[in-house]
């Protein structure tokens, strides 16, 4: 009882936030419904936990705790591709840059010598 | 007379090995432009260069693919007509440029030459290890995902016509460039010829595990791709 209500304490907090970063801007509304989604998924599983060991019966998985493991690692290894694809990404434009200004300072390096 | 620059990747070059100096000052007496891409070297190396080459100086480490790519804009843009891809370590032999840049300029339709170790006359010799254990599955592997009949794989020494360089689209920061510039020529139907040139091994060259992450670069773009 006690950790149910310690999460639920926490998740409200989250939620809050979410929608927070949504007034201010930084999260859109599809970022917050999703936030809001989850936490809330989260506290029915805290308050209701026979609903995962039924959603795992119905996959034909053994416990509702492992049927949350195999969903939380398939959701940790796509965000993990997203941010490697992200990575992947700054630094191509990182070298982009620094090779803008790689040239650039050629450039005006030549104009100060044939200034002399 | 064909405008030809030679471009050469140069990383800490002073602090570790220290034949870029000679290999500038040989190059000084051969009649092309030469760029120092001083890939954001925390040594001397810049400082150094410039005393016989152009340097143009990436602010942070990039990679020698990158440098390379940063040398081939700055070359197009300088109106080059043939560009050379020299490596900093020594290894290359400036000689061998005038027979790298050769078939270029007796036929118009070549677009890239690649030296190679294995044509013909045998270089100093390569460790065994190397060769048998890295360089024979390296070959049979690039054969069979670029389809070029190469002799050499990742051998750094390249001349490119200036139409067939500013048709290379390198992405690969790192030493994986070395793999997609055979992919492009390939990709892109270039015409290309290869030339005996002589390395000469000071010290072990790449790592096994710099192989390793090359091969990693490549399966992750490809699978970003």
């Amino acid at each position: 009882m006690l950790l149910q209500i310690i999460a639920t304490v926490f998740l409200l907090i989250a939620l809050v936030k979410a929608w927070n970063k949504y007034h201010d801007k930084t999260f859109s509304l599809i970022e917050s419904s999703l936030w809001t989604v989850l936490w809330l998924a989260v506290g029915i599983i805290f308050w209701q936990p026979e609903i995962a060991s039924r959603l795992a019966l119905f996959f034909g998985i053994g416990r509702g705790a492992d049927l949350i493991i195999y969903v939380a690692v398939i959701v940790i290894v796509y965000l993990l591709f997203r941010l490697f694809v992200h990575v992947d990404k700054m630094d191509r434009q990182l070298t982009k840059l620094v090779r803008t200004v790689a040239l650039q300072d050629e450039k005006k390096d030549r104009h100060t010598d044939s200034k002399l | 007379m064909s405008k030809v620059f030679v471009i050469i990747p140069a990383w800490n070059e002073v602090s570790r090995r220290n034949r870029l100096p000679i290999a500038l000052e040989q190059l000084s007496l051969l009649p092309y432009f030469v760029i120092v891409v001083d890939d954001g070297s925390t040594d001397e190396t810049a400082r150094v260069a410039q005393k016989w080459a152009k340097v143009v100086r990436h602010a942070i480490n990039r990679g020698q693919g990158a440098a390379l790519v940063t040398g081939m804009q700055y070359a197009l843009a300088q109106g080059a007509d043939i560009i050379v891809h020299f490596d900093a370590d020594g290894q290359m032999q400036p000689e061998d440029i005038a027979r790298v840049i050769a078939p270029l300029e007796t036929d118009p339709d070549l677009d890239v030459v690649l030296g190679s170790r294995f044509l013909g006359q045998t270089t100093q010799s390569v460790p065994w290890a190397k060769k048998y254990l890295l360089h024979q599955p390296a070959l049979w592997l690039q054969r069979l995902t670029t389809g070029l009949k190469l002799t050499d794989v990742h051998n750094g020494f390249r001349a490119f016509r200036a139409s067939a360089a500013a048709r290379l689209d390198l992405q690969q920061d790192g030493m994986a460039h070395a793999s997609e510039i055979t992919y492009q020529i390939k990709k892109k139907n270039l015409r290309y010829q290869e030339v005996s040139v002589t390395i000469i091994y000071h010290e072990f060259g790449q790592g096994f595990g710099s192989g390793l992450r090359i091969l990693r670069d490549l399966i992750i773009r490809k699978l970003i791709k």
